[in-house]
C-alpha cells in the first residue's frame, strides 16, 4: 500500500483523528481509509466506484459541518484550486455535497515536508533548493490568477521523492482567496492561520497580498535547511512578538556554512519585515535560485576516467550546474568536450529531461553550425554527461569586446551562417528564443570564422509546464529579443529572425539597436521602432542595412523569414564586395589554435551582463569537417547581379555537417573546386571548395528537401541552459 | 439602602435590580419592551454627550460587546444608555478566584476580540475594568463587554478636567502623561485584568514579575506583554492578540505548524 499521508496539518489541542468510515460511500467514491485530517478536513483515501480511479477526499469535519462558514470555506478551496494547473499544485478533480461537502483531489504519493523535516530535520541545500524551486513556481501560478494561498508552510507540502527526485506539490488552498476579491469571508468570520509562517503584515492584521505567500516561502526554507524555524523564540507568545519586530535574530549563523551565502540572501529577503523589501514575485525568486551558481569548482577531478570511448584529460571550466573536460579518444585521439551535469541538479526539476531535451533539440537540426551532440549517458554515479564536438574560439560577444565594429563581409558570413543553422530549425519547429552575441561561438579555423550557434532551443525561465506568456514570463534576453517577446506574447520564428538582425546591428554599429539598462529597453522597444543602420554606420551596404532593419521590424509580420534572411544574405550585393563569404568550411580535425579556455572564462562575464535570465551556456568544441562556401571569391567584382538571381543554394538544404570519417556531400550548387588558399590546409580528404562563380550560379537541381516530417517531441523545449554549466 | 429608583419605570425600562454606582451614573438590571437590559442613567449634567460613538456602539454586532438597544436623553437633561443583558457573572466577582490557566485565554481573547471590534471602528474603551466584564453563563463567547460607554473616538483629547473616566489602577502610564489614548490604553488595562485572573491581586510595585513567575510561561509571556508601559513596545494592537491567543491554543503546534483559529475582530 502506497504510504499516503495527505495534506496533513498538525491537530491541535481539541482536535483528535476522527476513525474513518471505512467502505462507505460518498457520492460516486468509495471510502478505503482514513490518511490524514487537518484543521478543518479529514483526508481519505478514495476510489472512484465506477472508473475505479484512485482519489483523496477531503470532508469536513462533521463536528463543523453545522457552520455555514466552514463550508463556505470549503467550497471556496475547491473553487479556487480548480481553477488552478500547475505540475507543482495539486488538482481538485470534483465537488460535491452529499449532507456535508467534499472535494476530491488526486491521490498523492508522498509525504508532507512538515513529517520529512521532523524526520530528517534538516535537508541539504541542493534538495532545498530544488523545493523551493517548485514551490515559487506553485506560487507564482497561482499569483498570477489572483490567488493568495495565506497559509503557505511544510504541513501543505507534499513531497514525493520516490523517484529518486524532489517533487512538490502545493496543497490546501482552504484558507486561500483571490486576491482582488471580497474579503467579507475572512473579516466576519475566524482568522486562521500558522503564526510560525504568518508574515508580520498578517499577523498585524493588515492587507496580505501575495508577498505574504513569500514570506511563508522564507519561513520554509529556512525551516527546510536548519530544521528550525528562523525565530530564537520558546513559546508562541514570543514567536508572534519576534515577527512583528524589526529585529532578526541573525539568520546567517544559523544556517550551515555549506549553504551558498546567495541561497540564504533569498531566503533573508523573504523574510524582510517590509513587504515591500521582499522579492517583489515568486518568478524573482525561482530566477534567483535557478542562477544559484556553485562558486567551488568541481569537488571531483575526473581526469584519467574513461567514458565511452573517451578519455578525460582535463577540466575546462566549470559552472553552476555542471562541469566541462577535455577528453580525447582512447585510440583515435580525437578531442570532444564533456559536460557533466551536477548530481544535485538532478534534484531541480525538468533539469534532467531539459539535458537530454537540448541534445535532441540540437541532434535534429542538422547543420554544422549547432554545436553537435556525440553521445549522451549516465556515469556510473549516476550523473548526467553528454559529449560534444569540442570547440575552441570565442564569442561574438568576447568578440566585440576587442573588436567594437565588424567588418561588414564578416557581419554577413558569421549572420549568414547562423541563418542557415536556424532555417532548419525553424523548419523543425525549434524556436532558439534567446539569439545574442554571447550565443553566437565563432571558431576560427583558418583564419576564417566559422559560427556555432550556442544554447539552442533555450527557453530558461519557464516554469516546466504550461504556456509561459500566460504566467507573464518572460523569456529571452532583452536587449536582443524582439518586442511581442517582451510583451509576454509567444516567441515564434520571427523572435529569432529579430533577434538576429539586433546581433547584426550590434556586429556592425557596435551597439545593441536599443541601449541602456533592461527597463529602459523594455519600454522603448515596445513604444519605438529599431534605429536604421545606416544612421548608424554608413558605410554597412544598402542591400545588408535594409535586410537588417526589416529582421528589426517591430511587427513580427513585417518581417522576413529566416529562410529569406539566409537567402538575402547570400546575395553577393549585400556585401561588400571584397569579402568572401564563407559559410561552412571543409577542415578536417581542424587544428585548434584559439584557447578553449576563453569560453569558459566568458561564464561570469555573460552572467554578469545579462543577469539572471542568463545562465549562461558554455560550449566546446572540436573543429571538424566544414564546407566552405564562398561565392564571392572575385573580390573586385561590383555588386551587379540582380537580385531576383538565386544565388545561393537551396535555402533548405543547407550545408550538412560531415565529420572526418564522412566527407561532406552536400555542397554548394556550383561545380568549381579550386580549394582557396586561405582556408585550412587542404588535405587529400577534404571535399571540394567552391568559391568563385563568375555567374550566378544554377538553381538547384533538385527541389529542396522537405522539412523533417515529424515535429520533434521537443518543439518548444525547456532548455536550460544547453552545454549547461550553469 | 434602597435606591428610591427601583420598581420605577424610566423610558419603558422597569427598574428591577441595582447594579453598581459610580460618582456620575448608576447601573440598574431593567426589563423594557425587548427584554432585559442593563440601563445606565447619568446623573443630569449628561456625560458623556451623545455623539457618534454611540451610533458605532448601537451598529455593532459582535459577540464579544453586548448591544446597545437604546440610547436618550432624560428629563433632567441626564443620558441613558441600554444595552443588552447578558445573564452571566461579572468578571470583577471571579478575580478574586483562581481561574484555570485555559479559562483566563479564553476570557482574555474574548475581551481582547470585543476591543478590536471597537478599535476596528475607531473607538477606545478607555476605561475597561473587570466589572465592565460579564462572563456569560450560556453565550457564544467567554466574556462579554457589557459597558463600553466611556468610549470615545480613538485619538480624541480627554474631557474636560473634572471628570475622570480611567479607573487607577488599570489605566495605562500614557494616561497619566496626559497624551491622547490609542486602543494600546485598552490593551494595557486587558493585562492588568488578566494580571488578577492570574495572581488574585494587583501587581505591587516591584513584584510584578515574581507573580508572574508563578504562572505558566505562556501567560507570563502575555500578560507581560500587555502591560508594557512603553506602549511602542506593548502588543500592538487585536489582531496580534488574536493571533497570539490563537497560537496559546496549541502551544507545541504554534510553534511548529500548526493552523490556528482566533476570533478576530470584526
Amino acid at each position: 500500500m502506497v504510504a499516503v499521508d495527505v495534506i496533513e496539518t498538525q491537530l491541535g489541542i481539541g482536535q483528535r483523528r476522527i476513525p474513518g468510515p471505512a467502505n462507505v460511500a460518498i457520492g460516486r467514491y468509495r471510502i478505503e481509509r482514513l490518511i490524514g485530517g487537518g484543521g478543518w478536513g479529514l483526508v481519505y483515501a478514495a476510489r472512484h466506484e465506477i472508473l475505479n480511479k484512485p482519489v483523496a477526499l477531503k470532508v469536513l469535519r462533521p463536528d463543523l459541518v453545522a457552520d455555514p462558514a466552514h463550508a463556505q470555506r470549503f467550497l471556496r478551496e475547491a473553487r479556487i484550486a480548480a481553477t488552478l494547473h500547475h505540475e507543482n499544485i495539486v488538482d481538485i478533480t470534483d465537488f460535491g455535497d452529499e449532507g456535508s461537502p467534499y472535494l476530491v483531489m488526486e491521490l498523492l504519493r508522498g509525504r508532507t515536508l512538515m513529517s520529512v523535516v521532523r524526520e530528517q530535520g534538516m535537508l541539504p541545500w541542493t534538495r532545498v533548493i530544488g523545493i523551493l524551486v517548485q514551490l515559487a513556481r506553485a506560487l507564482a501560478c497561482a499569483h498570477a490568477q489572483g490567488v493568495v494561498h495565506r497559509d503557505l508552510k511544510p504541513g501543505n507540502i507534499m513531497l514525493d521523492d520516490s523517484s529518486g527526485v524532489d517533487r512538490i506539490k502545493l496543497c490546501d488552498f482552504g484558507l486561500s482567496r483571490l486576491s482582488s476579491g471580497d474579503d467579507r469571508i475572512t473579516a466576519s468570520g475566524y482568522f486562521v492561520g500558522t503564526p510560525a509562517y504568518m508574515a508580520p503584515e498578517q499577523i498585524l492584521g493588515m492587507v496580505t497580498d501575495a508577498r505574504g505567500d513569500l514570506y511563508a516561502l522564507g519561513v520554509t526554507g529556512f525551516e527546510l535547511l536548519t530544521g528550525s524555524l528562523p525565530y530564537v523564540a520558546t513559546n508562541p507568545v514570543t514567536l508572534v512578538a519576534e515577527i512583528i519586530s524589526e529585529r532578526r535574530a541573525y539568520l546567517r549563523d544559523r544556517i550551515p556554512k555549506e549553504v551558498p551565502d546567495a541561497l540564504v540572501a533569498v531566503i533573508e529577503q523573504c523574510l524582510a519585515v517590509d513587504p515591500d523589501k521582499r522579492p517583489a514575485g515568486a518568478q524573482q525568486i525561482e530566477a534567483a535560485l535557478l542562477a544559484i551558481a556553485s562558486p567551488a569548482p568541481p569537488a571531483f577531478d575526473l581526469a584519467g576516467q574513461i567514458i565511452g570511448n573517451y578519455r578525460i584529460t582535463k577540466v575546462l571550466g566549470a559552472g553552476g550546474s555542471g562541469s566541462v573536460w577535455l577528453a580525447e579518444h582512447a585510440s583515435i585521439g580525437t578531442k570532444v568536450a564533456v559536460k557533466i551535469l551536477r548530481p544535485e541538479i538532478a534534484f531541480i526539476p525538468g533539469a534532467a529531461e531539459r539535458f537530454v531535451n537540448e541534445a535532441r533539440a540540437a541532434s535534429l537540426i542538422s547543420s554544422p553550425h549547432i554545436a553537435r551532440y556525440l553521445d549522451i549517458g549516465r556515469l556510473p554515479s549516476g550523473q548526467l554527461y553528454a559529449i560534444l564536438e569540442y570547440l575552441a574560439g570565442e564569442t561574438v560577444f568576447e568578440r566585440l569586446a576587442h573588436d567594437v565594429r565588424m567588418p561588414v563581409h564578416q557581419v554577413a558570413t558569421i549572420a549568414r551562417q547562423v541563418a542557415s543553422a536556424l532555417v532548419p530549425a525553424h523548419a523543425a519547429g525549434i524556436v532558439h528564443r534567446d539569439l545574442k552575441p554571447e550565443n553566437v561561438f565563432l571558431m576560427s579555423v583558418a583564419d576564417e570564422d566559422v559560427a556555432k550557434v550556442l544554447d539552442f532551443g533555450i527557453a530558461k525561465m519557464g516554469t516546466g509546464s504550461g504556456p509561459q506568456t500566460q504566467l507573464g514570463y518572460f523569456v529571452g534576453t532583452v536587449h536582443y529579443c524582439p518586442p511581442e517577446q517582451i510583451l509576454g506574447d509567444a516567441a515564434g520564428p520571427a523572435a529569432d529572425v529579430y533577434a538576429l538582425g539586433a546581433t547584426m546591428f550590434h556586429m556592425l554599429v557596435g551597439h545593441a539597436p536599443f541601449t541602456g539598462d533592461a527597463t529602459e529597453v523594455a519600454s522603448a522597444k515596445t513604444v519605438r521602432a529599431a534605429p536604421r543602420v545606416r544612421i548608424a554606420r554608413e558605410d554597412v551596404p544598402e542591400p545588408l542595412a535594409s535586410l537588417v532593419d526589416a529582421m528589426l521590424a517591430r511587427n513580427a509580420a513585417d518581417r522576413p523569414t529566416m529562410a529569406e534572411v539566409f537567402e538575402r544574405l547570400g546575395r553577393r550585393e549585400s556585401i561588400a564586395p571584397k569579402a568572401p563569404v564563407a559559410v561552412a568550411v571543409a577542415a578536417p580535425a581542424a587544428p585548434l589554435a584559439a584557447t578553449p579556455s576563453t569560453m569558459f572564462a566568458s561564464f561570469e562575464v555573460r552572467r554578469s551582463r545579462t543577469g539572471v535570465l542568463v545562465l549562461a551556456a558554455a560550449a566546446v568544441i572540436a573543429a571538424l569537417v566544414l564546407v566552405v562556401w564562398t561565392p564571392w571569391q572575385s573580390a573586385a567584382r561590383p555588386a551587379v547581379a540582380p537580385p531576383a538571381t538565386p544565388v545561393l543554394p537551396p535555402i533548405a538544404a543547407p550545408p550538412t555537417p560531415t565529420t572526418p570519417t564522412s566527407p561532406p556531400k552536400t555542397a554548394p550548387p556550383a561545380k568549381v573546386s579550386p580549394p582557396v588558399a586561405h582556408l585550412a590546409p587542404p588535405k587529400p580528404s577534404a571535399p571540394p571548395r567552391p568559391i568563385k562563380h563568375v555567374k550566378p550560379p544554377p538553381p538547384p537541381p533538385s527541389p529542396p528537401p522537405a522539412p523533417p516530417p515529424v515535429k520533434p517531441d521537443v518543439p518548444d523545449v525547456m532548455i536550460a541552459d544547453p552545454y549547461g554549466a550553469q | 439602602m434602597t435606591d428610591p429608583r427601583l420598581g420605577s419605570t424610566i423610558r419603558d425600562y422597569l427598574l428591577i435590580e441595582r447594579l453598581a454606582a459610580t460618582g456620575v451614573a448608576a447601573t440598574y438590571r431593567a426589563t423594557g419592551p425587548s427584554g432585559d437590559v442593563a440601563l445606565k442613567l447619568y446623573d443630569g449634567a449628561g456625560v458623556p454627550e451623545p455623539d457618534a460613538t454611540l451610533a458605532v456602539q448601537r451598529e455593532l454586532h459582535h459577540p464579544a460587546v453586548a448591544r446597545l438597544v437604546d440610547a436618550g436623553e432624560l428629563d433632567d437633561g441626564g443620558l441613558f444608555l441600554a444595552t443588552e443583558w447578558i445573564d452571566g457573572t461579572p468578571l470583577s466577582a471571579l478575580v478574586a478566584r483562581r481561574s484555570s490557566w485555559e479559562s483566563i485565554r479564553r476570557i482574555v481573547g474574548a475581551i481582547g476580540s470585543g476591543l478590536g471590534a471597537l478599535h476596528a471602528r475607531g473607538v477606545v474603551h478607555r476605561d475597561l475594568k473587570p466589572s465592565d466584564v460579564i462572563v456569560p453563563a450560556r453565550h457564544a463567547c467567554a466574556a462579554v463587554i457589557v459597558d463600553a460607554s466611556p468610549a470615545l473616538r480613538d485619538g480624541v483629547a480627554e474631557p474636560p478636567v473634572g471628570i475622570v473616566h480611567a479607573t487607577a489602577p488599570y489605566a495605562a502610564p500614557e494616561r497619566a502623561a496626559g497624551r491622547p489614548v490609542d486602543g494600546r490604553a485598552d490593551l494595557y488595562a486587558l493585562g492588568m485584568i488578566m494580571f488578577q485572573l492570574l495572581t488574585g491581586r494587583f501587581p505591587d510595585e516591584g513584584d510584578r514579575d515574581a507573580e508572574l513567575r508563578k504562572v505558566p510561561p505562556v501567560a507570563q509571556a502575555l500578560c507581560a506583554w500587555l502591560l508594557e508601559c512603553d506602549r511602542d513596545a506593548r502588543l500592538p494592537n487585536a489582531h496580534v492578540l488574536a493571533v497570539t491567543i490563537g497560537a496559546t491554543a496549541s502551544e507545541l503546534g504554534a510553534m511548529s505548524g500548526a493552523t490556528v483559529e482566533a476570533r478576530t475582530p470584526a
